[in-house]
């Protein structure tokens, strides 16, 4: 297992800097001016009339080289030495501008993620166990009204109700003004989380009830209760395990969203996390900070892809990755 | 099971544990921000103390997370700029009378070229150093010196001061600075400018503390923590400093004790919001802000029954306009776009009547008698379009910014119109980052919509669109060889009375029948407040402006 990791995230290496090269040529050779963008239109002729003004910041910050090998030869320096450059339309450090995100982003999806699986995969193993019975029926379709409903409307919805309405919530935000302790961050983190919670766990429960459900009706289930073992040791000892091999790679891909943030619900939320930050790179035309956030979501990618493979390891013994043995 | 979910209960209190520290970096010498709640016990008093006056303000507009004026370019930067630091002078809410702020008197030399200034002898910078005039020199050598490093709004102002264009690169001071004493300075212009006073009350125009930013260049003053708004390190003169630092959210400002001005704010905190406007409307309902500025007209009814919120519908200051890419069009075509407009009919049926109509010339001019006013004429509207060279095969491309809830309103309505005219309009929307692209650096399109400004101020506000070289002398407004009004804005700022009456309106008619953009309305803004907010609570005509009477302000918490 060992020396599978080893190899797997040797193998990551290249894949990673594959990630890099194609967003940073693409992001480069997207139309735009990121230096124009990040000039309040009204103004933008002030610099517009001293076009040697803007070769000069042109010049200062590389743009005027070759996008590869130069430019991404220079950046990929700079990040091996920990230095992520500047946002050109904030002028702070890369690493500032995600450092600050990334905890209440994870703060936010690590809460929502754990109560998805917490609530998801339990309601599908039992909805699987009882097919066919009003339990199942009900939540089924609960699942699926909620998986197909947009995320922005129930987080409109439970704003409206839980903070605007019955004022039992705050609507956005981590803290309240004048506020930076953990409680008030808890009592706000409640309707982004449960949104979130809620949007995830319905496929998780439609997943787990089918995979649970192939499971079932396999030979060696037929075979367990034949032998006389009861429901509950056929379901938690033998088929729960399989059934679980499936969720492994839908919980693992959702990983990287622990990172990334989820880009609407922090809209809704006000929620100062990564997905906010990457909808303002993106808007704003700001190379680097996009860089950064590509690398930071790549490498989370390539990570829980490690993850998941370990899962099924452990998940199902007959899995062999140790070409060793 | 019980030790993982330990595990997990001690990560998510890290997380959090994390996330209210990167909430809230502690500054190093800030002033600590007060408690918003009243502790649970208090051992010592029976009565609990009163809750501190936390004011929460958004204003739904862009920013720009910076404070040093060369990277000043949004009203929400110089609302927060107007409660750290002092201009010369300010401006009261009618837009015309000056205020003392660092000066308590000022006088102006007859030919509007020599203007001398008194300082207040006890003002302080908010680290004890006293605020002279060697601060004010410093701000405006170092603008002189490095001209190009402003990258938003410009310091027109400072450059007219005599000297400036020859300090440029160098560390000289401009010869028209003239330091009387500690607290007099003199200062004179290259040229009259009769507009100097009215146009240096507006914010890029704060003086800076030299003994902070004295070794600055120019390269620095984007970067540098004074230039980031970092707590702690952005001295002021103003009433409040930042007890968090600048972010792309916003800031926390608190009031200073033993304000130099003699009163301190009635305020203690203001919490600063930068956010989406669906938030900030949320919040107003839940009662979770108490002043957001230019909050979507359309949200007025809606908020209108939440008790303890009031409401103001003002016109702005701020134009919507088409501008028009003159190499491609000329002035027949702009004048028939101009009457086949029903502009009436626009604001009464596509914006709720939320809308001031405009006589096509800039909002801040003087609507004279013979002023065309380009009312609605399809006949004659068809006529200016056969007697113009534009080529009826061939589309006119009309460009707007994809993301602007301004446009994509109004962009549907006003190509029906033009289409009723007989032309082919293209309707190009894009992001910000291409829609510059095109309209600075390509010729394909013939019209763009412009939304905003402040120019409803006063005429001279209109300048800056029209300075050549200037705002995209190439292909907005007029081009190279027609640029002709630069020096007529010059002229009329040179003088007063009616001699600026007669050159005002010379100029007013002149746009008003080359039409480099056409001027449509001023759209109302609506400002939303709490009851809660007393004393001298004003909304600026120019709302960028409204703070800089806050030690006016009451709010009772």
């Amino acid at each position: 297992m060992g020396a599978y990791i080893i190899r797997r995230i040797l193998i990551s290496i290249p894949v990673l800097l594959g990630i890099t090269l194609i967003g940073f040529v693409a992001l480069r050779a997207a139309p735009g001016d990121p230096l124009l963008a990040s000039v309040n239109q009204e103004v933008l002729g002030n610099l517009l009339s001293h076009p040697e003004v803007l070769e000069a910041e042109r010049h200062r910050l590389g743009f005027d080289q070759p996008i590869f090998p130069n430019q991404y030869v220079t950046w990929l320096g700079n990040v091996l030495r920990g230095d992520l450059g500047y946002s050109i339309t904030s002028h702070r450090p890369i690493i500032q501008e995600i450092g600050t995100r990334i905890p209440q982003t994870l703060f936010l999806m690590l809460t929502a993620l754990s109560l998805a699986i917490a609530v998801g995969i339990p309601v599908g193993v039992l909805t699987a166990v009882r097919q066919y019975s009003k339990m199942d029926y009900g939540l089924n379709a609960l699942a699926i009204f909620l998986a197909s409903t947009p995320v922005f409307v129930l987080g409109l919805i439970a704003i409206y109700v839980f903070a605007v309405n019955l004022h039992w919530l705050p609507t956005s935000q981590l803290h309240t003004s004048g506020r930076d302790d953990i409680p008030d961050a808890l009592v706000h983190l409640i309707l982004p989380a449960s949104v979130l919670a809620i949007v995830n766990a319905a496929p998780l429960v439609r997943y787990s009830r089918a995979s649970m459900l192939d499971v079932l009706s396999s030979e060696y289930v037929t075979t367990a209760r034949s032998k006389g073992l009861s429901s509950r040791v056929v379901i938690l000892r033998h088929a729960l395990r399989n059934g679980l091999i499936p969720i492994i790679t839908l919980v693992a891909l959702l990983i990287p969203e622990a990172v990334a943030g989820a880009v609407i619900t922090e809209q809704i939320f006000a929620w100062n996390g990564m997905g906010q930050l990457a909808v303002k790179a993106a808007s704003a035309r700001d190379p680097s900070l996009m860089m950064g956030i590509i690398l930071i979501v790549g490498t989370a990618v390539l990570f829980a892809n490690l993850l998941a493979d370990i899962g099924y390891a452990v998940a199902d013994p007959r899995v062999r990755y140790d070409r060793a043995r | 099971m019980r030790r993982q979910l330990l595990t997990l209960a001690a990560v998510v209190g890290l997380i959090a544990s994390a996330c209210s520290a990167a909430a809230t970096p502690a500054p190093p010498g800030a002033t600590p921000a007060a408690p918003s709640a009243a502790p649970s016990a208090a051992p010592a008093t029976p009565a609990a103390p009163a809750r501190p006056s936390v004011l929460r303000v958004a204003r739904i507009s862009d920013f720009l997370p910076s404070i040093h004026p060369v990277e000043l370019g949004t009203g929400n930067q110089e609302l927060m700029a107007d409660l750290v630091f002092n201009r010369l002078v300010d401006v009261d809410k009618d837009e015309v009378t000056l205020l003392p702020s660092l000066a308590e008197s000022w006088t102006a030399s007859p030919d509007a070229t020599v203007y001398t200034f008194k300082l207040f002898d006890k003002a302080v910078w908010s680290d004890g150093i006293p605020a002279t005039v060697d601060d004010v020199i410093f701000t405006i050598a170092w603008s002189a010196q490095n001209p190009d490093a402003f990258k938003q709004l410009g310091i027109g102002s400072w450059l007219k001061v005599k000297g400036a264009d020859k300090v440029k690169g160098t560390t000289n001071i401009p010869e028209g600075l003239k330091k009387i004493d500690d607290h007099n300075i003199e200062i004179t212009l290259g040229s009259p400018d009769a507009t100097f006073l009215r146009r240096i009350a507006g914010a890029v125009y704060y003086i800076l503390p030299q003994h902070v930013l004295k070794d600055l260049t120019a390269a620095q003053a984007e970067t540098c923590d004074f230039c980031l708004g970092v707590a702690g390190k952005t001295p002021g003169t103003g009433p409040y400093d930042f007890t968090k630092s600048i972010s792309a959210t916003g800031a926390t400002l608190t009031a200073k004790k033993g304000y130099w001005k003699g009163t301190d704010s009635k305020i203690e905190t203001i919490d600063y919001k930068i956010q989406e406007s669906s938030v900030s409307v949320a919040q107003l309902a839940a009662g979770e802000l108490d002043l957001v500025i230019r909050v979507p007209p359309a949200e007025g009814p809606g908020l209108a029954n939440v008790p303890g919120l009031k409401q103001l519908n003002v016109p702005g200051v701020g134009i919507f306009a088409i501008d028009f890419n003159n190499k491609n069009t000329d002035k027949a075509l702009r004048q028939a776009i101009a009457y086949a407009i029903n502009r009436p009919e626009m604001i009464a049926k596509v914006l709720g009547g939320r809308a001031t109509l405009n006589y096509t010339i800039p909002p801040g001019f003087k609507v004279y008698d013979d002023v065309n006013k380009y009312e609605f004429n399809i006949d004659k509207a068809k006529e200016l379009l056969k007697q113009s060279k534009w080529d009826l095969s061939k589309p006119f491309r009309l460009s707007y910014l994809a993301e602007d809830p301004n446009f994509t309103v109004t962009a549907p309505a006003l190509q029906q119109y033009m289409q009723d005219l007989g032309l082919k309009v293209e309707l190009t929307a894009l992001p910000t980052a291409p829609y510059s692209d095109l309209i600075q650096k390509t010729n394909d399109w013939e019209g763009a919509l412009s939304f905003g400004g402040s120019e409803g101020v006063g005429w001279y506000q209109s300048q800056q669109y029209y300075s050549c070289p200037g705002l995209g002398t190439a292909q907005l407004k007029l081009s190279d060889a027609e640029c002709i009004y630069d020096a007529q804005f010059d002229a009329a700022s040179a003088v007063t009375g009616d001699a600026q009456d007669a050159l005002l309106h010379k100029l007013a008619l002149s746009l008003n029948d080359n039409l480099p953009e056409i001027y449509l309305w001023q759209p109302n803004y609506l400002h939303v407040y709490s009851d809660r907010l007393g004393g001298g609570f004003a909304i600026y005509p120019n709302e960028r402006e409204s703070f800089k009477k806050i030690l006016d302000w009451t709010y009772a918490p």
